[in-house]
């Protein structure tokens, strides 16, 4: 007799094995005999880069405009 | 759960971040550890040693290069292979009924659900270890075919192959075996 295929694959589906309730206790019991990681601060993302070198290149235009400025006018003097 | 949060948090030396992280993942992690044909008792030990050694090598732990998901998956993966093949190796030495994957069921108390449960769990056993481990992969949510096929160490195509065997040898022993 063919067994019904929706069944093993709902119960592969499913999980073959379940957490424990305690597991994240018993996890945690053996996480605190452990040092603590040496987490490095991560690398900001590109675009927080992106936006540093705009803000950058802003500056550097405005200065040069202001400076630009000045000299056209003791030149126009 | 915001897993660059918990991280923050364990960084400023809050070790009880992990929990959260320990809660959201265990469940996928016993499901997969079961699809690769473990026992209850066996799947535990390699869950709890999964988040140990994520917590040992969490220093390493890139964002930039992998979603933390599959970053954890991995370091199951590779537990779990070395794990079986070490019973394969000690089952083919030894000749003998492997404990390994001893199941707790008696046939008096197996209802019908239960007996398809250890049917399929006999069934993932006689995979080759190729073909369990890519399928018990593919059951993965939200880990892409390129991430896994990354992980398993093979090309998509050959990821596919090898889980349409699987699933072709599952149907073919499930649907005319009685185990």
């Amino acid at each position: 007799m063919a067994k019904s295929p929706e069944n093993w694959q709902q119960q592969l589906q499913d999980d073959l094995v379940q957490a424990p309730a305690d597991f994240s206790q018993r996890v945690m019991q053996q996480i605190a005999t452990q040092p603590l990681p040496e987490l490095q601060e991560s690398t900001p993302p590109w675009w927080t880069w992106l936006a540093v070198a705009g803000s950058f290149l802003l500056g550097i235009e405005q200065l040069l405009t202001f400076i630009f400025s000045i000299w056209l006018s003791s030149a126009a003097n | 759960m915001n897993i660059h949060y918990q991280l923050q948090q364990i960084r400023t030396g809050r070790r009880e971040a992990f929990t959260p992280i320990v809660e959201h993942y265990q469940q996928a992690l016993f499901g997969y550890l079961g699809r690769m044909g473990l026992s209850q008792e066996h799947a535990e030990d390699l869950a709890q040693e999964t988040f140990l050694k994520a917590w040992q090598n969490l220093a390493r732990y890139d964002p930039d290069r992998a979603a933390f998901s599959t970053w954890l998956f991995t370091i199951a993966h590779r537990l779990a292979l070395n794990f079986l093949q070490a019973a394969h190796h000690k089952e083919q030495t030894q000749e003998a009924d492997n404990p390994i994957f001893a199941t707790t069921n008696t046939p008096q108390t197996r209802t019908e659900q239960q007996a398809t449960h250890h049917r399929l769990q006999k069934a993932l056993r006689r995979l080759p270890l190729q073909e369990r481990s890519a399928l018990a992969l593919a059951h993965l949510q939200g880990i892409d075919l390129k991430t896994l096929a990354r992980m398993e160490g093979c090309s998509e195509a050959a990821l596919k192959v090898r889980l349409h065997r699987a699933r072709q040898k599952l149907h073919q022993w499930l649907d005319t075996d009685h185990g």
